[in-house]
C-alpha cells in the first residue's frame, strides 16, 4: 500500500495544487461520462454535442475524417458525416487527446505529446483486443484503463516539470524504463501520481486501480483482473515500437510475468493463446495508432479553427 | 559481420563458428558468392556496406572473402534425422520461413531437433510471421525490442530472461 513519505507529501502536496489550475476543459468530464459506457449505448446526439464545446475541434474532425487515412469517396462536410466516417472510438479518442493538449500548455510537455498519444492509443487498443480474446467480460473498461494508464506521466510534467525532464534524458540513455528511472531520480512513479490525479476526477475505481498499480503487480489488489490486463498490454506496446520514444533495453517472457498468472486466474483463456501471433497481429496497431497520431498532430490540422 | 563488427567490443575474446545450411545446392551456391542487389541491401548501413563489400557487377556488392571464410556452406535436409543429431552446442538458430513449408509433424520434429541442438541458455529465431504455437511447447516465447525469440532455458531458472 502506497506509504507516507516525504517525497509522497511533497508529492500530494504539489499534485492538489495543479487541481486549481483553471485548464480542466469543460467538456473533460461528459466525454470520460460517454467514455465509461458501451459504445452500443451511446447516442449520436450525444456525441454530436460533446463535439460542438469546441468549434476547434468540429474542424479538426472534418480534416481527419477527409484525410487519406480514411479514404472517402466524397468528403465529409457535416460533422454527422465526420463522426460516421470516424467512428464514436475515434472521435472520444481524438476529443480525448485535444483535452490534454489544453490541460497541458505546450512548453510542459516533457515526452512528446505524439509519441504519448501513440502509446496511450495503442495501449488501450492492444488491451480491447487482448481482453475480446481471452474472454475478459468487458473490453470496452480495457479500453478506458488502457487509455489512461499513464495519467501519471502528464502529472510529473506538469508537477515536476524540469526534474521530470532529467528523468526521461536519463531513462533514455540509460535504455531504463521510465519508472524505475522516477523512482531512482524522484522517489515515486507515475503511478503514485497519476492515482492522486485520477481520484480527483472521479475515474472507476478499477481505473485508479490499474493507474496505481499496473508498475507493482506484486502489492496490487486482487481481483481486478484489469490490472494484469494492462500491465501486459503496456508491456507489449513498448516492445513493439509504441513506447515512450526510445528501446528498453530488456528482454521480457511475458508468460512468467506474475501478471500472467493472475490473468490467468480470471480468464482461463489465455492459456491457450498464441502469443507469437498475436504479438505479430499488434504490429498492425502500430501502423494504424502511428497514421491517426500523425494525422492529429499534424502541424497543418493544428492551423485550423 | 555484426559478429565481427562486435569482436573486439561484446564479443571480446570469444571466438564464433557460423553455420549455414540449405536443401538446394543452387540456393548454396548462390549464398557462397554472396553478391548482393540494391534490394536486398536496402536495410544495410553505410558502415558495413564499406567495411564488408566490395563492389560487383553492375550495381551490385560482393561480400569481402574475410567474411564470407567465417561461414561454413552445407546442403542438409532439415528431415533427415540423422545429420540433424550431429547438430550440438548451438547458441542461436535462425531458420526463417522455412517451416511454413513442413507439415505438423515434421515441423515438431525439426524442431524438437534444434531444441537438442540449442545449448541453454539458447535463442531460436523464426520468421516474422512463424509462431511455434501448438509445435512445440519446450521453449520460452521472449520479447526483445522490436522482435520476439524463443529462448531454451537453463533448466530451473525462472522469471526474466537476461538480455
Amino acid at each position: 500500500m502506497t506509504t507516507t513519505t516525504p517525497a509522497n507529501s511533497e508529492l500530494r502536496r504539489r499534485v492538489e495544487k495543479l487541481r486549481s489550475l483553471p485548464s480542466s476543459p469543460a467538456v473533460l468530464q461528459p466525454l470520460l461520462d460517454l467514455l465509461r459506457r458501451p459504445p452500443d449505448e451511446i447516442e449520436l446526439s450525444q456525441v454530436v454535442q460533446l463535439v460542438s464545446y469546441e468549434k476547434t475541434i468540429a474542424a479538426q474532425l472534418l480534416r481527419i475524417a477527409n484525410s487519406p487515412l480514411y479514404a472517402r469517396a466524397r468528403p465529409a462536410e457535416s460533422i454527422q458525416s465526420a463522426i460516421f466516417t470516424l467512428g464514436i472510438q475515434r472521435i472520444e479518442d481524438i476529443l480525448l487527446s485535444n483535452c490534454f493538449g489544453k490541460l497541458v500548455p505546450q512548453d510542459k510537455w516533457v515526452v512528446d505529446p505524439a509519441v504519448f498519444w501513440r502509446h496511450s492509443f495503442g495501449c488501450a487498443l492492444v488491451c480491447r483486443e487482448f481482453a475480446e480474446r481471452i474472454d475478459y467480460y468487458d473490453p470496452d473498461k480495457a479500453y478506458l484503463a488502457g487509455l489512461l494508464h499513464d495519467l501519471g506521466i502528464i502529472v510529473n510534467s506538469l508537477a515536476y516539470n524540469d526534474e521530470y525532464r532529467t528523468v526521461l534524458a536519463e531513462a533514455v540513455q540509460n535504455g531504463r524504463p521510465l519508472d524505475e528511472q522516477e523512482k531512482l531520480t524522484l522517489g515515486f512513479t507515475h503511478c503514485e501520481s497519476g492515482v492522486i490525479l485520477a481520484k480527483t476526477w472521479q475515474l472507476p475505481d478499477t481505473v485508479c486501480e490499474v493507474i496505481e498499480w499496473h508498475h507493482d503487480m506484486e502489492h496490487a489488489p486482487a481481483n481486478n483482473p484489469l490490472i494484469a490486463l494492462v500491465h501486459l498490454g503496456d508491456l507489449l506496446c513498448r516492445l513493439r515500437g509504441l513506447g515512450y520514444g526510445y528501446d528498453e533495453w530488456r528482454a521480457i517472457d511475458l508468460a512468467a510475468d506474475p501478471a500472467w498468472h493472475e490473468l490467468a486466474r480470471h480468464c482461463p483463456k489465455l492459456a491457450s493463446i498464441d502469443l507469437a501471433r498475436f504479438t505479430l497481429d499488434l504490429d498492425a496497431y502500430v501502423v494504424r495508432i502511428t497514421k491517426l497520431v500523425d494525422t492529429i498532430f499534424s502541424p497543418a490540422l493544428a492551423l485550423t479553427g | 559481420m555484426f559478429l565481427l563488427e562486435q569482436s573486439e567490443k561484446l564479443l571480446k575474446g570469444w571466438t564464433f563458428e557460423i553455420s549455414a545450411t540449405d536443401l538446394n545446392d543452387r540456393s548454396i551456391e548462390t549464398a557462397k558468392a554472396g553478391i548482393y542487389g540494391t534490394y536486398a541491401l536496402r536495410n544495410t548501413t553505410d558502415l558495413y556496406r564499406r567495411k564488408y563489400f566490395t563492389p560487383a557487377d553492375g550495381d551490385k556488392l560482393q561480400v569481402k572473402d574475410e567474411v564470407r571464410a567465417r561461414i561454413t556452406f552445407s546442403r542438409l535436409n532439415l528431415s533427415d534425422d540423422t545429420k540433424m543429431l550431429f547438430m550440438k552446442g548451438i547458441d542461436l538458430i535462425f531458420c526463417c520461413n522455412v517451416l511454413i513449408y513442413f507439415d505438423i509433424p515434421s515441423k515438431k520434429r525439426v524442431v524438437q531437433h534444434f531444441f537438442s541442438g540449442l545449448q541453454a541458455p539458447g535463442y531460436f529465431f523464426l520468421g516474422h510471421a512463424e509462431s511455434l504455437y501448438q509445435v512445440s511447447d519446450q521453449f520460452r516465447l521472449v520479447h526483445l525490442p522490436g522482435t520476439t525469440t524463443y529462448l531454451k532455458a537453463v533448466p530451473g531458472s525462472e522469471g526474466t530472461p537476461k538480455p
